[in-house]
C-alpha cells in the first residue's frame, strides 16, 4: 500500500456521506428553483448548481487530506511517527495530494454523473463544441447596408448557429425590433425572418449538418432602421457532432480539481509554518479565492457546460496558465521545505 | 560487540522564546554513546530533555550546538531510515487502519517490499501479544495495546538501533516483562538500545549502561554497578529461624563487618501477576 492509494482510497471512502448530502441539497434547490430557461442560451441551466457538490466535495477532500496525512501542517502529534521516514523531497505530501485528488476525481465524476442524468436540459438542448465565426470586415449592420458576413471555412461541419446581434441606439430612442435573416453559402438557414430587440437576445437557428465557407446575415425590410453590432462571438457556429452531456458535466466538476490542487501545494509551501486551523482556512479560503478571482477554469466551465458548450473546445487555457505557475511554483518551494518539525 | 553506533559530544538544544516566553535550554552540552548489543537507559524526571535528546538523534530536529553521529551520519540521513526504529512518545498516526495494516503501511513507507512488509507485521503482531487485535482499527487499542503496536512499528525493519521512548508506559506488568524480555532478546542479537523512561525499576532491571539527565544535562552515567553499586553486600538465606540469624550477624561482627539490617526477600510483583495469569 502506498500513500497515493491509501490516501485515494481512504478519501473515497470518507467523501461517500459528503457526496449523498451534496447531489440531495443540490438536487432539492433545483426543484425549488425551477431554474429552466426558454431561450436557446442556457440548454442545461440547472447544472449551475453543480458548483454546490463540486465545492462541498473539494473542501471535504481538502480536509479528509489533512486529516490523512500528519505533515500537511505543524502540531500533528502522531507526525512524529513518520516525519523521519516519509519518502521524497515532499515527505509524502506530494504523494498525499495525489492520492486525495484522485479520489476526489472520482467522487466529482460520479456526483457529476448522477447531477446531469437527474437534471433535465432544456428542449432541444444538445452538448457542441462552439466556434466564434469572424466578420468579414467591419463587425457592424449600418441602417443602410443589407448584409454582413462571416467566415466560417474553419468551422467545420456544423448544425447550428447563435446569432446575438446588438442593437445600439441613441438614449431615449424607442426600443424596436430589427428583422434578420441568415444563409449559409447563400441558402437560407430558417423559414421567416426573426427580430432582434435587445442586444441579450440571442437566437439560435438548427439545420442539416453540413459544411460551411460563409455565413450571411442580412437586414429584413419593413423594419426600423437601427444600427446592428456583432461583437466577437456574437455569431457561432455549433459542431455538427454532438457530445455526451454527461461526460461535459463530469469535464465540468473535474474543473474543481485544479482550485483543490492549488490549496494543497500552497499548504506544501507552508507545513512548516501553520497550524491545524491556520491549515483548514487555507485549505477552504484558496478555492474559494481562486474561483472568484477566476484563477483557476472551473467557474468558467460549470457556466460553459450550462450553456451546453464542449469543454475540450473550449478556451479555458488563460486561467489554466495561472494555474499552471502558481502549482509549479509552489511545488518546487516545497520541496526544499525541510521535514523538521 | 562494543562497537560505538550513536555518538554525541557536547550537544546543546535552545529553543528561542517569543513574546512573554522564556527561552528554554532543552539540552546542555550533553555527552552520550550507544553501543552495539547493549540496552542503555536514558533516565530523568519529567522536562529533563529525554524527549528532546531523542528527537535529536531520530533526525527530526535540529542540534543547536554540539556533534551527533548516528550510525556513522548525520541524524535524519535518508540512508539510515531502516537502520535505525524510533518508536516516540507520541499517538500512533492513521488510527483507522488495523494493527497489521497500520505495520505494513510504516513498512512501505521505509522502503519495504509489501510481502515482507506485510509477513513482519504478522510476525510481531504476535511476538506482542496482539494477535486478537490485528484487523481492529487502532483508535479502539487501548494504551497497553498501542504501546505495544508501538514498538513493533520501530522494529518493522529489523534496525540496528532501536529508540525507545517511555516503552513500557501504560503497559500492565505481563505487557512490561514482555516488552523487558524482547529488548534483552534484541541486545542479545547485537542490537543497540536506548530506552528514555522515568520508570526507574524497569529502567534499572534492564539497561547495562545508564544515563541520568538532569535539567538538560548528564548527571550521571556509566556501567550499573558502578552508577548504583555500594560497598554493601547482600546475602539471601533461608531456613534460618532469628538465633541462627542472630548467630550469622555475631559471625560478621567478629569478621570486622557491621550488619545494617535484616530484610525479608519478597517476590517482585512482576512474579505474582505471573502466577496470576497462571504463568508461574
Amino acid at each position: 500500500m502506498n500513500v497515493v492509494r491509501a490516501c485515494a482510497l481512504r478519501t473515497l471512502r470518507r467523501l461517500v456521506l459528503p457526496s449523498v448530502f451534496a447531489i440531495g441539497f443540490a438536487w432539492l434547490a433545483t426543484r425549488a428553483d425551477a431554474v429552466r430557461t426558454t431561450t436557446g442560451d442556457a440548454d442545461f441551466a440547472a447544472l449551475v448548481w453543480l458548483h454546490v457538490p463540486a465545492l462541498w466535495l473539494t473542501g471535504a477532500a481538502l480536509l479528509i487530506a489533512i486529516d490523512e496525512w500528519p505533515l500537511f501542517h505543524r502540531g500533528r502529534e502522531d507526525a512524529a511517527w513518520i516525519a523521519r521516514i516519509a519518502p521524497g523531497p515532499w515527505h509524502g505530501c506530494a504523494a498525499a495530494m495525489a492520492g486525495a485528488l484522485l479520489g476526489l476525481a472520482t467522487g466529482l465524476g460520479i456526483v457529476a454523473a448522477v447531477f446531469a442524468a437527474l437534471l433535465t436540459a432544456s428542449e432541444g438542448a444538445h452538448v457542441r463544441a462552439r466556434v466564434p465565426l469572424p466578420a468579414i470586415g467591419e463587425p457592424t449592420l449600418v441602417p443602410n447596408a443589407g448584409t454582413i458576413r462571416f467566415d466560417a471555412r474553419d468551422a467545420g461541419s456544423i448544425a447550428q448557429l447563435d446569432v446575438r446581434a446588438t442593437p445600439i441606439r441613441r438614449v431615449g430612442d424607442p426600443i424596436l425590433p430589427v428583422g434578420l435573416e441568415v444563409f449559409a453559402d447563400g441558402a437560407r438557414l430558417h423559414d421567416a425572418p426573426f427580430e432582434v430587440a435587445a442586444s441579450s437576445h440571442r437566437v439560435r437557428l438548427r439545420f442539416e449538418a453540413r459544411d460551411v465557407e460563409q455565413i450571411e446575415v442580412r437586414r429584413s425590410p419593413g423594419y426600423a432602421p437601427v444600427l446592428l453590432s456583432f461583437p466577437p462571438n456574437a455569431i457561432e457556429a455549433g459542431s455538427a457532432t454532438e457530445r455526451s452531456a454527461i461526460g461535459n458535466a463530469i469535464l465540468a466538476a473535474l474543473s474543481y480539481l485544479l482550485p483543490a490542487t492549488l490549496a494543497l501545494a500552497t499548504l506544501c509551501v507552508l507545513r512548516r509554518v501553520v497550524r491545524g486551523p491556520v491549515a483548514v482556512v487555507l485549505l477552504l479560503g484558496v478555492p474559494i479565492i481562486a474561483t472568484v478571482l477566476e484563477l483557476t477554469p472551473n467557474g468558467a466551465a460549470i457556466d460553459a457546460c450550462a450553456r451546453g458548450r464542449w469543454l475540450p473546445s473550449e478556451p479555458l487555457l488563460t486561467s489554466s496558465l495561472v494555474f499552471a505557475i502558481w502549482f509549479t511554483l509552489a511545488m518546487v518551494a516545497s520541496a526544499f521545505v525541510g521535514r523538521r518539525r | 560487540m562494543d562497537e560505538v553506533v550513536i555518538s554525541v559530544s557536547g550537544l546543546c538544544v535552545r529553543f528561542a522564546g517569543r513574546g512573554s516566553i522564556e527561552p528554554v535550554t532543552a539540552l546542555d552540552g550533553v555527552d552520550l554513546e550507544l553501543r552495539r548489543g547493549e540496552i542503555t537507559g536514558l533516565l530523568g524526571p519529567n522536562g529533563s530533555g529525554k524527549t528532546t535528546l531523542l528527537r535529536v538523534l531520530s533526525g527530526d530536529l535540529a542540534a543547536t550546538s554540539g556533534s551527533v553521529s548516528v550510525l556513522g551520519t548525520h541524524p535524519g540521513d535518508p540512508r539510515t531510515v531502516s537502520r535505525l526504529g524510533v518508536q516516540p512518545d507520541a499517538k500512533l498516526p492513521f488510527p483507522h487502519l488495523g494493527a497489521a495494516e497500520l505495520l505494513e503501511y510504516l513498512g512501505t513507507l521505509t522502503g519495504m517490499p509489501r510481502l515482507a512488509a506485510r509477513a513482519k507485521a504478522a510476525a510481531l503482531i504476535e511476538r506482542l501479544a496482539l494477535l486478537g487485535a490485528g484487523r481492529r482499527p487502532v483508535r479502539t487499542f487501548s494504551t497497553g495495546m498501542a504501546r505495544r503496536l508501538g514498538i513493533a512499528a520501530a522494529m518493522l525493519t529489523d534496525p540496528e538501533v532501536l529508540l525507545l521512548d517511555e516503552p513500557t508506559a501504560g503497559l500492565d506488568p505481563n505487557g512490561s516483562l514482555l516488552v523487558c524480555e524482547m529488548l534483552q532478546e534484541l541486545a542479545g542479537r547485537g542490537r543497540a538500545v536506548l530506552v528514555a523512561s522515568h520508570h526507574l525499576q524497569e529502567v534499572e532491571q534492564i539497561s547495562d549502561r545508564i544515563y541520568l539527565l538532569h535539567r538538560g544535562k548528564v548527571a550521571t552515567e556509566g556501567a550499573l554497578d558502578d552508577v548504583l553499586g555500594t560497598d554493601q553486600f547482600e546475602l539471601l538465606v533461608s531456613g534460618l529461624d532469628e538465633a541462627r540469624r542472630e548467630r550469622i550477624a555475631q559471625a560478621v561482627v567478629e569478621s570486622g563487618g557491621k550488619p545494617e539490617a535484616w530484610r525479608r526477600a519478597r517476590r517482585h510483583l512482576f512474579a505474582l501477576f505471573r502466577e496470576l495469569d497462571g504463568n508461574p
